[in-house]
């Protein structure tokens, strides 16, 4: 048994590059997430052009020459309309991740820690939901609350915090039965704190992995609406309604307007994955080598 | 004569098994143990020994019976009431790596009890904390430290440093050295010995090793499959072990020493699985001195120190306690 | 000649710390001790002493993060090698095995108790399967299982603690080594059956005149089951020989601090002194590993490191070996 080693100087980048090592998955998702974000927080500064200023006469340009990643159908800068894309991507995955959070975390809580109709409830609807697809669901949802970009977000955030409940529930019920929660009813904590002092911040740690895993699927989902025409539409830069516009020109031989956008859906999904899946690897093992 | 702290009437746990049946983890218990008395629960696995620490505790409910507290019957108290009683009963358990919130630095577990029971500002309860740390010779700075960073035998003080934070009148302790290094278990013992002199708390000792029970309690309760086998002072039971179980279990004791000699007794087969359990006495399908009276009901209580008062009354529950025969060997002697 | 000589074991653990250095635990420490045939030897130590990577090295399943800095072994005068080699494997082969700890864990759960017990036999050689369903039943039948023909087909979850551990046994001793290794044999069993299975297996050791070693914690098992015995501190023998003579003279502080320790011994001599933080494997002192908690440390103890006195058949790592005070 050896005490905590006490940290000494060291080179600054020893500590991410501990990172990489244990984890090359994390550092690579983390990567990916941060490169779009900077994309969406400096977009106005990187774009070369408007995303929405059309260059009527230079409609469908290939890749190269004026416009880097080509033009679209509406004479768009596709490299400009990705980076902005990015904005949207962002803009519907953070505040469904801060809506998953919180319903999503005090339902699992609760129906973990009480149990009873709470979790019934919600155990029935993680099985609706599973049964249904969810585009139709999307769908229905938005068509009837209108097609704008806060009804996406709050629908997209309702659909994924059953699951993420889920996620939630299952920590607190492996922890509810551990020694320490019991070790704090004897004593002497009421429900409340050892729901809130005891147990969450435990369950967060597992469930904290699974965020950026949710946020990926709403950025999909988000996409995938968009895609088929629910939800935001062109001539708003968001990637799926440009794979949507894009898609048409395919087939004439024009294939850069739905592949850029279309490769970089891709990629922001894979970095929250690869993030999810790093979180999972980081946290796992020192969680649960607590002790000798 | 002086009211008991904490008595147990009749105490069953059920808990549900394969197939629908149910399980008795706990079978009819009754003790009592008075202010400041040290009593020991001994037992092998399946004994009911840890079940009957939470029922006391309150941490689990019981299936029926009763509980009664300082006169108070707690069995079915509301989980509010329940609350405020809690300062006053306290529970060490066996694992002290996994008792304390791998979140929180120690120190802050062991100002968790001030927090919850007194008034006390939070410098008070800094204050509080570090004559605690002392109390159970804690170096001041693992108060900061978490819970994976200390050992286990600093783990289990901090653990105790909690428990009796609340100034405890029964502190419940299930298997506390069992985890722990050889060299780190006396220092434990030697801190509840303590304790319990400095503040006349009760202690509760739940173990299966004979030897800590034998240093450690003034009164002992051997139990087998969910019921008291066996009862009475401590110093009683290790000189004539008067249940043959008890004997058995003695018996297989391995004391250090090489000189000992070693009388091992006889047994027949293994512990019988709680659902298909022997008729009558529970240790009839394994007792070398069986007899046919003795499938037929539980065996009654016999006396085997002459009609002392209740507390200091050594008694085991054998039909052939009547009649002296209960002695597996005549040749047996305590090494 | 000795049944098994080790000489001079040093194993390192080399692993990063969070803040990206290397850290080296230097887990077994000059180990030596001789096994004669037909010996009992008894490996005490605490968490961390190393008697089980002293196992791991005799059976030579060391891996990385660990690495053997220096040191022999020799088993019937051959030298096995310290890591996993062709050469040594052979030599190992049927001779040396392992009844490791948790029995419930150790045994396959997705095979039949008959079928392991074949299986092992096959692993080593056996190729007549009569012969080895006969061995196995016959094995079973020596750690007194009830109705072994019928247990054959058991499923390990089936059967109870003590059980399971007296099938470890059996796979353990069915293809008749030199050398057994019983790894804390009684963990996890309740009193009653810990007796019985240790006396079954010192039974069947001595009746096949086999040598053993047996590591535990349990100073009980090592007064009553072996001949020898062997006390280990960090990573360390720090005192060794017959059992009697070593529980009577106690000439190393550790042992002693160790035997007062125990219940019985605090009953009669009241509570020992406090006994300080275990050794730190990553940063161990020079000279004595044992110096900043013994009670009698001198100026001597901070240089070299004592050798194991040679000669006597009790040997003591101390500069100072009194016999008890």
């Amino acid at each position: 048994m050896t005490p905590a080693a006490s940290p000494t100087a060291r080179h600054w980048l020893a500590y991410p590059l501990g990172l990489a090592r244990r984890s090359p998955t994390f550092v690579v998702g983390l990567v990916i997430v941060l490169f779009f974000l900077l994309l969406a927080v400096f977009a106005p500064l990187i774009a070369p052009f408007n995303p929405t200023q059309s260059f009527s006469y230079e409609v469908l340009q290939a890749p190269g020459g004026r416009f880097f990643l080509g033009s679209d159908g509406n004479g768009m800068d596709v490299f400009s309309r990705v980076i902005y894309g990015s904005r949207y991507a962002f803009g519907i995955a953070i505040p469904a991740g801060l809506i998953m959070i919180g319903i999503g975390m005090p339902l699992g809580l609760l129906a973990g820690y009480k149990g009873g109709w709470l979790d019934e409830v919600l155990l029935r609807t993680l099985d609706v939901l599973r049964a249904f697809p969810t585009i139709i669901l999307a769908l229905a949802v938005v068509a009837a609350t209108g097609q704008s970009l806060v009804s996406m977000v709050v629908v997209i955030g309702l659909l994924d915090s059953p699951i993420f409940a889920r996620v939630v529930r299952a920590e607190v019920l492996t922890l509810r039965s551990s020694t320490f929660v019991k070790a704090a009813i004897a004593v002497g904590n009421p429900a409340w704190r050892v729901m809130f002092v005891h147990i969450l911040p435990n369950a967060i740690l597992g469930a904290t992995a699974q965020l950026p895993m949710r946020m990926a699927w709403a950025v999909r989902i988000s996409a995938t609406l968009a895609f088929i025409g629910v939800g935001i539409q062109a001539p708003t830069p968001e990637w799926g309604a440009m794979i949507r516009q894009g898609a048409e020109y395919v087939i004439t031989g024009e294939w850069w307007a739905a592949l850029f956008p279309g490769l970089a859906l891709m990629t922001l999904v894979l970095g929250f994955n690869l993030l999810g899946d790093g979180l999972t690897d980081l946290l796992d093992p020192k969680r649960r080598g607590v002790g000798k | 004569m002086n009211r008991p702290l904490i008595e147990l009437h009749d105490l069953v746990k059920k808990f549900p098994a394969d197939g629908g049946a149910q399980v008795s983890a706990v079978d009819r218990v009754s003790l009592s143990i008075q202010a400041g008395e040290s009593v020991g629960l001994v037992g092998e696995s399946g004994s009911g020994k840890s079940t009957l620490g939470l029922l006391m505790t309150r941490l689990t409910p019981a299936s029926s019976g009763q509980i009664i507290f300082d006169g108070q019957d707690i069995t079915h108290m509301s989980d509010e009431q329940l609350r405020r009683l809690r300062s006053q009963i306290q529970m060490v358990f066996q694992d002290p790596w996994g008792a304390l919130n791998p979140r929180m630095t120690v120190g802050r577990s062991m100002a968790e009890p001030f927090k919850l029971h007194t008034t006390l500002t939070e410098a008070q309860r800094k204050q509080a904390v570090h004559e605690l740390a002392e109390r159970v010779h804690l170096p001041m700075e693992s108060l900061k430290r978490f819970p994976h960073e200390l050992s286990g035998g600093q783990l289990q003080r901090v653990c105790i440093a909690r428990s009796i934070a609340s100034k405890p009148r029964l502190l419940v302790l299930d298997e506390p050295t069992s985890s722990l290094d050889l060299s780190v278990r006396a220092g434990i013992l030697e801190l509840l010995d303590t304790i319990r002199k400095e503040t006349g708390v009760a202690l509760l000792l739940i173990s299966h090793d004979l030897e800590t029970v034998e240093l450690m309690t003034q009164r002992l309760l051997v139990l087998y499959l969910g019921k008291v086998v066996e009862r009475g002072p401590t110093p009683e039971i290790f000189k004539n072990p008067a249940h043959p179980y008890t004997q058995t279990l003695m018996s297989a004791h391995l004391p250090a020493n090489p000189k000992a000699v070693l009388s091992r007794l006889p047994t027949v087969g293994e512990m019988p699985s709680p659902l298909n359990l022997p008729a009558g006495c529970l240790f009839s399908s394994r007792c070398p001195l069986v007899r046919s009276q003795c499938q037929q009901g539980f065996p009654a209580f016999s006396n085997l120190n002459g009609g002392h008062a209740n507390a200091a009354a050594h008694e085991a529950a054998c039909n052939r306690v009547a009649d002296s025969s209960n002695w597996l060997s005549s040749l047996y002697q305590k090494s | 000649m000795s049944l098994l000589s080790v000489d001079n074991l040093h194993v390192h653990f080399i692993a990063r710390g969070i803040n990206n250095q290397l850290r080296t635990a230097k887990a077994l420490n000059g180990v030596s001790f001789d096994l004669e045939p037909g010996q009992v030897l008894g490996l005490v130590g605490e968490t961390g002493a190393g008697k089980s990577l002293t196992a791991l090295a005799l059976l030579g399943l060391l891996r990385p993060p660990a690495q053997v800095v220096a040191g022999k072994i020799q088993f019937e005068g051959q030298d096995l090698g310290l890591v996993d080699n062709p050469a040594g494997r052979s030599a190992r082969g049927k001779s040396i095995t392992l009844i490791p700890q948790s029995p419930k864990t150790s045994l396959d759960p997705t095979a039949r108790i008959g079928e392991q017990l074949i299986r092992i036999q096959r692993e080593h050689g056996q190729t007549d399967m009569v012969k080895a369903h006969a061995r196995a039943i016959e094995m079973l039948e020596q750690v007194q299982i009830p109705d072994p023909a019928q247990r054959m087909k058991a499923w390990p979850h089936e059967l109870s603690g003590g059980m399971a551990q007296r099938v470890l046994i059996a796979a353990g001793l069915i293809n008749s080594p030199r050398l057994v290794i019983a790894d804390e044999p009684t963990t996890g069993l309740d009193l009653t059956v810990q007796a019985e299975v240790l006396d079954i297996f010192k039974r069947l050791v001595s009746a096949n005149g086999m040598s053993a070693i047996i590591i535990t914690h349990d100073l009980g098992i090592v007064a009553h089951y072996c001949d020898r015995m062997a006390v280990m501190f960090a990573g360390t023998i720090i005192e060794e020989g017959p059992v009697g003579k070593v529980f009577e003279e106690q000439r190393h502080p550790y042992t002693q601090s160790l035997i007062a320790s125990t219940p019985k011994q605090i009953a009669m001599h009241g509570f020992a002194s406090a006994v300080g933080s275990p050794p730190n494997l990553y940063d161990l002192p020079t000279g004595c590993v044992y110096k900043d908690r013994c009670p009698k440390a001198q100026a001597v103890c901070d240089t070299t490191l004592p050798t194991l006195g040679v000669g006597s058949t009790h040997r003591v790592r101390c500069h100072l070996p009194n016999g008890k005070p």
